[in-house]
């Protein structure tokens, strides 16, 4: 039997089916994947959760789970079938010929070892880097420098818990690389990072590919992040691919309805308005032969309110954790100011960190302040804990949260979680039949139990449980975060229904850029629990903002871009608490000047609307013309 | 390192040890007539009784005698028996010289061993080697020691006499009087003792082999044996290292039904004598023994923990 | 057919309490280590009331004629010392262990599941005390402490129950708190806390239903420990009294007389030995559908 064939190229799947067991069910989980790629080539696997992008990886270093099996269909690496190999000859082709960077190095490095070590064993086969001490220690400070890794030969002796999770998502990459394998594959590397660091760590690998020109495959949600780093890209829907080819031809004209619908639906910075949800029905009758309506993208613009009434306003908050302070700490979140008004959807925006979840504690009453007021309804003073709160106030602020899977108990129904609030607030004339239909769920939901919903249901009936309550303010802490993206604008869509039918006001609490552009009125940016800017949603995403508005919005990387911004070096380092004085951003600041460091920034009113705190003068804070250009171009490309 | 880990916890083991006595004085109060009764039998004059109660200080209030005992007890004088008449230090400390022999055999042979054990089934998971020893620690963890210690009485004494099946030598035995009469009494001790340690080791190996930074560390193409002890073991013996120091607190704390059967001059023999006897000097003191040792031992298990996990010995400086 | 349909196939049938409970039921009877768990303490539950149907004399009946008797005629499996039927005691003796362990393993279970339910909902210095506490009666040695209450108390079944109840409820509470300690910071708890809902209808709607299955295996775990401690106790001459059939008592009975009569000994001893290894069994089976993880309870 001949092993070795087509040698030049990298990957080549032919017919691929994956499977297990369910009973005496075969259940594929990949089936008749075909794929190939060329040495040195980037190919991108594109899907959603549970398509199989992720098994595909495994497929290429050999591994699936332990329940799962090749029901038929080839794998070849360098022309070797990697299925065939047994024992030893695994071993050393896992150690020379293929690596993986996982989705999570915190979680992918062991905890009991140094970094050093953990390097050393991944290139342990090539001589000349492990002869000596001297040459292992050499090789494995050039292999973190090679990542960017700062301070790297002090890394060495350090465990992996010593690190952020963007240095460990580095030293993850160097790991990889140490045994200069041909082909790099890596699973969702920056997703849970923050979007400085994704795109920091992205700029690293783009330059990685280009130095040592290994074959790479990219397995993401995120088409943005493939249009910047892939060639080639295979769209994954249920086990199959589905579409196949040229990246920037793929997302130019995409020609399965599917690989549409995923790039409709995606939200944009530069682009105001909630785009389309996929219509799974329709792709599924479009897959058994019917024909797909006409490709239509409209986007549904939100019009911010009138001048309303304010339901919340927050002067002064003050939150520090440390009980006693610290010599040089600060508390964690200090002088935030914030108003919602009825029927308002204001977006809280701000890294992991920086406070945006501690002030939603408060005004839920969870968390207690050393000092601030908050007025509930122009007249109510919220009292710091909820159990100093009369019961039409808890009735008046109620909570969403990010992830579905806790915030409704497994063991109760649906019903239970939505009538529960009823009755203790007294409402009357309200079904949870008929809260289900204001969220947008058949009444035959009622019965069922967390666990035999998907996540958007899930979020739906969580929604639900909070609007019955009928209140006046909703705090909505990541409520799409978890989400799959074409499940995640019907929900932003319902969220601003409910503002305008309802005149609820929102506090909307989120890290994802595109997000707060689609769907919100007023944007408010926290960094390291100090408000930097705020104003309207259009005054955000305008030409003049905070040095920190314009990082996080140059991170972003959306299909279309031209992909040419790069991170500077450190930028992406945040620092662990904020500084006694001066402006908090001083350490990262692009225009810092002495006086950052010293004293508080002033507010620099660019409207009546639109505040910037920062000693730089207006006229610098114009970003380059290069975004307004660049988003010009691509409104006319999705519209 | 010192004053951040050592100090608070040892200030809790104080607490602990002492809430442990006086759990054990209070119970001791309620017991009905009183040691000045139980030393002069029923039929003494209420005045010889009232006159002992005297020298024995049972004539004051029970908050006012365990202030005294604790007063004593921290310089060292923990009394002297009520039945022997002799200060209950020396005695207790021969009984737990004695005991630590034994548990000392049991925890340096039996434990290395059963560790072994649990890493092979660990990673022998489902397969019949596994089957075996998860099966014989089941049957350790299931029959109690009275049981096994009668067993190997009957096989290795009655059937095959090669072991004695009690310590003659009593109370003052030497240590090459003990030696080949320890061998049934160890071996007793090790296989219930090691039972939970296996099943520990195996469960947390087998987590270990599941997590992320196995998967990858294999898809590096490492060697089994590096995989095994460098990327596995070290994190899977942490959580078996809680298993192992409860089992040395229960070993010097309880070994009582396997020193009775076998006639040991050990602290468990000891605990039944003197409660038979209602000896409250020589109970507190072992009770007090008693918690030290599980004190101590958790505490050990904690630095071991704090040693082995680097996530423990360098904290991260931020949050 | 793919994945996902396979997926929403599974969860419709696992609607409710009943079907959850025929669906633990029937991944119990899948293993059949589990399945010969649960069959054995049946069995002795069952050989236990039915005793004084089944055993061929009276268990406490001395009968100077017939002493030391070698199996055969009316005595099936020979009489001790004093001559009393070893089948009939062997058969009653199940009645002592099971009652005893079973009320003295509930009470201590319900005991520190509502301590546990106290210190994880109000934690701080709450948590703190309890936590102190219940680390310091754990800090006894357990037959200690079992020996001295005995001692005081006299040694009456009531005083056992008891005497088990204090030293294993620490255990429980240790157990059931962490298990709590999981649940607490769940979003459907804050969504609870926020609504200004009250410590009963947190703990008993919203927590209890997550740790019931922690609680479950920790009840067939410690009655399988109860079990051994209180035939212990009995075989030190602390537990049952005398003429009460118990296998303890009688293992401690009829030892001396192994050469002689080896039954006496080797029955309770098998008894005993298959009730446990019974209870370990359920308590592993029950772990395993339940997907709790049975060894991290051992170190409550």
């Amino acid at each position: 039997m001949s092993i070795t064939r087509n040698d030049d190229l990298a990957i080549d799947v032919k017919d691929l089916d994956i499977a297990y067991m369910s009973g005496k069910l075969r259940v594929n989980v990949l089936e008749n994947v075909s794929l190939q790629l060329r040495q040195g080539e980037v190919l991108g696997l594109v899907g959603e959760s549970g398509s199989g992008k992720s098994t595909m990886a495994g497929v290429l270093l050999a591994s699936l789970r332990t329940s799962s099996f090749v029901a038929s269909g080839t794998v070849h690496l360098d022309g070797m079938d990697v299925f065939k190999l047994k024992g030893r000859e695994l071993r050393e082709f896992r150690a020379s010929h293929v690596a993986l960077v996982p989705q999570n190095a915190g979680a992918a490095l062991t905890p009991t070892m140094r970094i050093g070590e953990q390097l050393e064993e991944s290139f342990r086969l090539d001589a000349t880097s492990s002869a000596t001490r001297d040459a292992r220690i050499r090789r494995s400070i050039e292999l973190l420098d090679l990542v960017r890794l700062p301070n790297s030969s002090g890394a060495l002796e350090k465990y992996p818990h010593q690190f952020s999770g963007g240095q460990q998502q580095r030293i993850g990459i160097a790991m990889a690389l140490a045994a200069r394998p041909k082909l790099l594959v890596l699973d969702e590397p920056t997703t849970g990072l923050d979007v400085v660091t994704q795109a920091a760590i992205l700029d690293t690998l783009k330059r990685l590919h280009q130095e040592l020109g290994m074959a790479m495959v990219m397995v993401s949600h995120d088409l943005g992040v493939i249009d910047k780093m892939c060639s080639r890209i295979a769209v994954f829907r249920r086990g199959r691919v589905v579409e196949e080819g040229e990246t920037s031809l793929i997302l130019r004209e995409p020609s399965h309805p599917y690989t549409q619908g995923l790039l409709d639906s995606v939200p944009r910075i530069t682009v105001p308005g909630i785009p389309p949800s996929l219509d799974d029905a329709a792709i599924d009758a479009f897959e058994h032969g019917a024909t797909m309506p006409p490709r239509e993208v409209s986007l549904y613009e939100r019009v911010a309110p009138e001048k309303t009434a304010s339901v919340l306003a927050i002067r002064g908050l003050t939150v520090d954790y440390d009980r006693k302070p610290k010599p040089g700490g600060a508390p964690t979140v200090l002088d935030f100011d914030l108003d919602v008004h009825a029927g308002e959807i204001v977006a809280l925006v701000g890294e992991s960190g920086s406070g945006k979840s501690t002030i939603a504690n408060v005004v839920a009453g969870l968390q207690r302040r050393q000092s601030g007021e908050l007025t509930l309804d122009t007249t109510t003073a919220l009292a710091p804990t909820v159990a100093h709160r009369s019961k039409a106030v808890r009735r008046a602020v109620q909570m969403i949260f990010q992830n579905a899977d806790t915030s409704l108990n497994p063991r109760r129904t649906v019903r239970d979680a939505i009538t529960r609030p009823l009755r203790l607030f007294n409402v009357r004339g309200l079904s949870a039949e008929e809260a289900l239909a204001e969220v947008g769920l058949p009444s035959g939901f009622t019965e069922r139990l967390p666990g035999q919903l998907s996540g958007g249901q899930r979020q739906r009936v969580g929604i639900a449980r909070a609007i019955s309550a009928r209140p006046s303010l909703v705090l909505a802490d990541e409520i799409v975060s978890a989400l799959d993206v074409s499940v995640q604008s019907s929900i932003l869509r319902l969220m601003d229904r409910l503002a305008r039918d309802n005149n609820l006001g929102f506090l909307f609490i989120t890290h994802d850029l595109a997000v707060v552009r689609s769907v919100a009125d007023r944007v408010v940016v926290l960094y390291l629990g100090r408000i930097v800017e705020e104003g309207t949603v259009s005054e955000i995403f305008g030409p003049v903002s905070h040095p920190y508005t314009s990082l996080l919005l140059a991170s972003v990387i959306e299909v279309g871009d031209d992909h040419s911004e790069t991170i500077a070096p450190g930028q992406d380092e945040v620092p662990a608490g904020p500084p006694a004085r001066g402006c908090p951003f001083a350490s990262r600041c692009p225009l810092v000047v002495e006086i950052c460091r010293t004293t508080k920034p002033p507010v620099i009113e660019a409207s009546s609307t639109h505040a910037i705190h920062c000693h730089v003068p207006v006229e610098k804070l114009r970003h380059s013309q290069t975004t307004s250009l660049r988003s010009a171009t691509r409104f006319q490309q999705t519209s | 390192m010192l004053t951040r880990f050592i100090l608070p916890r040892l200030g809790w083991a104080v607490v602990t040890i002492l809430l442990a006595t006086i759990l054990v004085f209070g119970a001791m109060q309620a017991l009905p007539g009183d040691a000045a009764t139980q030393i002069l039998g029923q039929n003494a004059t209420p005045d010889a009784v009232a006159t002992l109660r005297r020298q024995l200080g049972l004539d004051q209030s029970p908050v006012e005698r365990f202030v005294t005992w604790l007063g004593n007890a921290v310089t060292g004088n923990f009394g002297t028996s009520l039945v022997s008449g002799q200060p209950v230090g020396p005695e207790v400390g021969r009984a737990l010289l004695n005991t630590s022999i034994l548990a000392g055999i049991t925890i340096v042979v039996g434990f290395s061993l059963a560790l072994a054990l649990g890493l092979v089934a660990g990673l022998f998971r489902d397969r019949w080697l596994d089957s075996l020893i998860s099966t014989v620690a089941l049957v350790g963890m299931s029959i109690p020691e009275f049981i096994v210690a009668t067993l190997l009485v009957l096989a290795f004494s009655i059937a095959i006499p090669i072991f004695p099946a009690v310590v003659v030598a009593g109370e003052n035995a030497s240590l090459a009087d003990l030696g080949p009469a320890m061998t049934l009494p160890a071996l007793s001790l090790m296989f219930v003792a090691s039972a939970y340690i296996i099943r520990m080791m195996r469960t947390s190996v087998i987590d270990v082999m599941e997590t992320e930074y196995v998967h990858t560390a294999r898809l590096k193409g490492i060697s089994t044996s590096r995989l095994v002890f460098r990327h596995v073991v070290p994190s899977a013996i942490l959580p078996t290292l809680n298993v192992v120091a409860m089992n040395i607190a229960w070993l010097i704390g309880g070994v009582v039904v396997v020193e009775s059967i076998f006639n040991y001059p050990g602290m468990g023999s000891l605990m039944i004598r003197s409660v038979q006897s209602r000896d409250l000097p020589t109970i507190l003191l072992i009770t007090v023994v008693g918690a030290m040792t599980f004190v101590i031992c958790n505490l050990l298990a904690d630095l071991a923990a704090t040693l082995l996990n680097p996530r423990l010995r360098y904290p991260r400086n931020s949050k | 057919m793919t994945a996902s349909t396979i997926v929403v196939e599974r969860l419709q049938s696992a609607r409710g309490f009943w079907p959850s409970v025929t669906r633990v039921a029937r991944s119990i009877l899948r293993s059949k280590p589990a399945t010969l768990g649960f069959v054995l303490v049946i069995l002795h539950i069952l050989l236990a009331v039915l005793a004084p149907l089944i055993a061929p004399g009276n268990p406490t009946q001395n009968n100077a004629a017939a002493i030391l008797q070698l199996p055969g005629g009316p005595y099936p499996l020979g009489t001790d010392t004093l001559g009393r039927d070893i089948l009939s005691r062997t058969l009653y003796g199940g009645q002592y262990a099971l009652a005893v362990s079973f009320a003295s393993t509930a009470l201590a279970v319900l005991l520190g599941t509502v301590i546990a339910g106290v210190a994880a909902f109000y934690g701080g210095w709450v948590d703190q005390v309890i936590t102190r506490l219940v680390d310091s009666v754990i800090a006894v040695p357990a037959i200690l402490a079992m020996l001295v209450l005995v001692t005081v108390f006299g040694s009456g079944p009531e005083v056992i129950v008891l005497a088990v109840v204090v030293v294993y409820t620490g255990g429980v509470t240790r157990v059931v708190r962490a298990a709590a300690m999981d649940v607490m910071p769940k979003d459907f708890i804050v969504a609870a806390r926020a609504r200004g809902e009250g410590v009963f209808y947190i703990l008993s709607r919203e927590v209890f239903p997550n740790i019931l299955d922690v609680v479950l295996v920790e009840f067939a775990m410690r009655a399988s420990w109860v079990v051994l401690l209180v035939s212990s106790l009995s075989f030190l001459g602390f537990g049952a009294n005398p003429p009460t059939p118990d296998w303890g008592l009688m293992v401690a009975e009829n030892r001396s007389l192994m050469a002689v009569v080896p039954l006496a000994t080797l029955a309770p001893i098998v008894f005993l030995a298959s009730l446990i290894v019974g209870l370990n069994l359920a308590a592993d089976g029950l772990a395993k559908s339940l997907g709790v993880d049975r060894m991290k309870e051992i170190l409550g």
